[in-house]
């Protein structure tokens, strides 16, 4: 499924804006898990939690990035 | 002054989540946002808006996308130049990178983005509009006004020379070269005169306008050389030279008679860079 919930076949450019919407929405996990994390009230156990989720979201875009390689292009 | 509670930022993305969040991140930083949904609703939030100093726009958008839309902002507000541009990508790629240096961009972050780090690039592009602004408002009747222009009509002229004559003059130069000199030298002088000690230089900058000087006059220059012109110590300077070659701006070259010694030399890139600077330079200044 696709952003919009779109059935779509998989050719080289639905797998780019798969990729490119995969990419936008770990970005936008980690912006929001990164804003979460710089409230300086945060109860340590729920701070640890949200880290691991961060580290966890950076991994995959890790991963995500390997990707891009594959279908050359913007 | 224009402090950065004055400024407002313009956030374009076609993500509406992303839009959000990015605004949110702004705000409780203290900065003052706007936020459109398209490269088109951008330009026209521009056209009315004249508060804008910086654009956080998003590179892959389904209609217009972020490079085009920032090269338009380019062309249609070019009587703002002090318009700061980041550009947010979920594929880096030279290509890209390329294109967002020529729109002058003043950064180009790479997803997922962090809230630390887009705040840093909000407040380094707010810093550099506001210096632009300052700039603009010298000009006039004032000595530096006045300095200021000479400084950026010298910058002009000699991006003009750097790109006419690419390879260098040799030893003793042609006129035109011996002119570029000039130029560069003047143009040092007047930092001098109007920053005084309170600015120091760069040492990779002193360094580029050695190899600058090196190259136009068709002299090489030794590491050590460069390392003493560049008036810092000889490890932070040791480590610009590294940074330059690195960067793909300067490479270091055996000499031919002393194979101990080694001599540095401005690359064809690095000198497209120096022209591209001063003609930048000159239009922000003019």
């Amino acid at each position: 499924m696709s952003e919009t919930g779109d059935e779509l076949p998989v050719g080289a450019d639905d797998s780019r804006r798969r990729l490119h919407d995969a990419s936008g929405q770990l970005s936008n996990a980690v912006l929001q898990l990164s804003l979460l994390l710089e409230d300086a009230t945060l109860e340590p156990s729920r701070r640890r939690e949200l880290e691991l989720a961060l580290e966890a979201c950076r991994a995959a875009a890790g991963h995500l990035k390997a990707l891009w390689p594959l279908f050359p292009g913007r | 002054m224009q402090s950065d509670t004055e400024s407002t930022v313009l956030v374009v993305d076609d993500d509406a989540t992303a839009l959000d969040l990015v605004r949110r991140v702004l705000e409780a930083d203290g900065l003052r946002c706007r936020t459109a949904a398209s490269a088109e609703a951008g330009l026209a939030e521009l056209g009315s808006a004249q508060d804008v100093d910086v654009i956080v726009s998003d590179i892959y958008m389904p209609a217009t996308d972020g490079l085009v839309f920032l090269g338009t902002v380019r062309r249609e507000f070019a009587d703002r130049p002090w318009l700061q541009l980041i550009l947010i990508t979920g594929q880096a790629s030279v290509d890209t990178a390329v294109t967002a240096m020529r729109l002058e961009a003043s950064d180009y972050l790479e997803k997922p983005l962090e809230a630390r780090q887009l705040r840093e690039s909000v407040r380094h592009a707010l810093a550099r509009a506001r210096s632009v602004r300052e700039v603009r408002s010298a000009r006039g009747d004032s000595p530096q006004g006045r300095e200021l222009q000479r400084i950026a009509a010298a910058a002009l002229e000699l991006a003009g020379e750097i790109g006419r004559d690419p390879g260098g003059t040799g030893p003793g130069g042609s006129p035109a070269g011996l002119r570029s000199l000039e130029l560069l030298q003047s143009l040092e002088c007047a930092r001098t005169t109007i920053f005084g000690d309170a600015v120091m230089p760069e040492p990779a900058w002193e360094m580029l306008a050695e190899l600058m000087r090196a190259r136009l006059e068709g002299k090489p220059i030794t590491v050590s050389s460069l390392a003493l012109a560049s008036k810092s110590p000889m490890t932070t300077a040791l480590r610009r030279i590294d940074e330059l070659v690195a960067g793909g701006l300067a490479r270091r070259v055996p000499d031919p008679e002393d194979r101990r010694r080694t001599h540095v030399e401005l690359t064809d890139e690095g000198r497209a860079r120096m022209q591209l600077f001063l003609e930048s330079f000159s239009r922000l200044a003019s």
